[in-house]
């Protein structure tokens, strides 16, 4: 449809560039919101705030996680198979250090385990009744073998044991597998725990941003009519929208990286307390930026995502 | 520019349209008259394509209104221009960009959308109130800020449902006279209303409805036309 040109008004305005419209309609949409939500100075920090709990709880978690992982490979109580050899065989014993995954191999003389056992039972009074009725120390000698750092995942200790139990004159072999097994599985543990409750908040995240978008669609319907009857298309009049729930977000991830980062503020002093009691040189240290960037992003993508939703629905409810 | 033919609308099970042809050629202006609930506004809706007619076809510009897909109708509403009875400004805004609206969704850049609202603006005389807001102006300037609103994209149709209805008589004589003067720069203008005084006194093209029919064409009367003063156009 042509437009007549009325004579002697302003001459035709070229018909703005794609490029052009695009970016003044994101223009428009931004300034907007900014706008909208400076109107409403308090209502924006107490949805920010209550975005930022529900993002900073995920965010804490993965950090703990982060951390108790690096605890965890930190220690060195590397774990060590105990082989109990009959009689004294120290130099076949002695011999396993070539072994495969092998590092170190430690005698213990049957005399020197009778002794540990003597004094960790508290025997020392009866000892030589003891003795005589046993007739001899009953102990065996024991091999204290060391593996390899790349020898650590169970399965290969497991292998390792299993060789060693097959040498001659070993009458037992026994690891210290259970201790680590069961803080790999509490990490395991945590760590999906951590997975399932950022899901959770994720989803209420969502819920509150499309929550908030309904009512905003709800409060401007008139708006929303207006813009309608003269031509505005759904991505315009929903891009003010979706807009905002990104900047809820996005200030709620904001939100969420300085609680973050007061709480490692608070727990820093504590935390260096309890590892220096451990000998441990483990630092809590400050907030680290990538997780800063992902609440930042992961706000923003999650507010997006919530006011997307709601407004698609809602905003095909509206006709003039 | 305007065609129906046979269209019919429906609504619950009440017939607002029935049978309804007419053809409306380009830059002309015609009025719609009847009482109300005659069916003009159910006419304007299907011409704006807020509705769909039950039966027939309506087409405007050689486009069968029916057979638009749905994300090209926002930018049909584009080239309408339309003015209601409540002139559906929002109340948070000031006159200026009430009337820049169809232009930013045009997407035009600001200088040209300045220009083009002042353009629209001094046409119904509210230039000096730009910056006001909708509840701080009289019913009639509200009207006159939606009439401006409707021409300032330069739309090749422009329909108006009872835009005299708050205004009086000289007002709406004025209003009446902006539209003539569109309708000469070659708009084809369709304008609802039940003051039949008014639509007399102008002498153009009248089509009657009654209970959903069209029962009555009364074609323009040559020479009697009201002289439009244009030397502010």
């Amino acid at each position: 449809m042509p437009t007549p040109e009325p004579a002697g008004r302003a001459q035709r305005l070229a018909p703005p560039s794609r490029f052009g419209v695009w970016r003044l309609h994101q223009r428009l949409a931004l300034s907007g919101t900014l706008l909208r939500l400076r109107r409403d100075p308090l209502g924006s920090v107490l949805v920010a705030l209550t975005l930022g709990i529900a993002l900073a709880l995920p965010g804490l978690l993965s950090l703990a996680v982060g951390s108790l992982g690096a605890v965890a490979q930190d220690w060195n109580g590397t774990p060590r198979i105990n082989v109990f050899v009959e009689g004294g065989a120290r130099e076949q014993a002695e011999g396993w250090a070539a072994f495969d995954g092998v590092s170190t191999v430690a005698w213990q003389t049957p005399e020197d385990s009778l002794a540990e056992f003597v004094r960790a039972a508290g025997f020392e009074d009866t000892l030589t009744a003891t003795l005589d009725a046993l007739g001899g120390n009953p102990l065996p000698g024991v091999a204290v073998v060391t593996p390899d750092p790349a020898f650590l995942a169970p399965a290969r200790l497991r292998a390792l044991a299993d060789r060693l139990g097959r040498e001659p004159g070993v009458q037992g072999v026994q690891i210290d597998l259970d201790w680590v097994q069961r803080l790999q599985a509490g990490l395991g543990l945590f760590e999906r725990l951590t997975w399932g409750l950022g899901v959770l908040l994720a989803g209420g995240v969502l819920l509150v941003t499309g929550n908030l978008t309904r009512m905003a669609i709800e409060q401007r319907r008139e708006e929303i009519r207006v813009l309608r009857l003269v031509g505005g298309t759904d991505r315009f009049v929903l891009r003010p929208f979706v807009y905002e729930g990104m900047m809820l977000g996005a200030l709620g991830g904001l939100a969420a990286w300085l609680i973050v980062a007061l709480t490692l503020m608070a727990l820093a002093g504590p935390t260096d307390a309890l590892a220096r009691s451990y000998g441990s040189a483990f630092r809590l240290g400050g907030p680290p930026w990538g997780l800063g960037l992902a609440l930042l992003g992961g706000g923003g993508a999650l507010g997006w995502l919530g006011a997307r939703l709601a407004a698609g629905r809602r905003l095909r409810q509206i006709e003039p | 520019m305007i065609e129906l033919q046979g269209v019919s609308k429906r609504y619950g099970g009440r017939e607002a349209l029935e049978d309804i042809s007419f053809t409306l050629p380009r830059g002309t202006l015609t009025f719609l008259t009847g009482h109300s609930g005659a069916g003009k506004s159910t006419l304007l809706r299907l011409l704006l394509r807020l509705d769909l007619p039950t039966r027939g076809q309506v087409a405007v510009g050689g486009m069968d209104l029916a057979r638009m897909k749905p994300g090209d109708v926002p930018r049909y509403r584009q080239q309408i221009g339309a003015v209601f009875q409540d002139p559906q400004l929002l109340q948070d805004r000031s006159v200026f960009d009430n009337v820049a609206l169809p232009l930013l969704i045009a997407g035009y850049r600001e200088e040209d959308r300045a220009r083009r609202v002042r353009a629209a603006l001094s046409r119904v005389d509210l230039l000096d109130k730009e910056s006001r807001t909708p509840e701080q102006l009289s019913t009639g300037e509200r009207q006159r800020v939606g009439i401006a609103r409707a021409v300032v994209n330069r739309p090749a149709v422009l329909l108006a449902n009872e835009p005299t209805g708050n205004l009086d008589p000289r007002l709406s004589q004025e209003i009446m006279g902006l539209f003539r003067l569109f309708q000469q720069v070659g708009v084809t203008v369709l304008i609802a209303t039940h003051d039949l005084e008014l639509v007399e006194r102008f002498g153009e093209r009248v089509l009657e409805l009654a209970s959903g029919r069209l029962v009555g064409d009364v074609p323009a009367q040559v020479g009697s036309a009201v002289e439009v003063d244009d030397a502010d156009a």
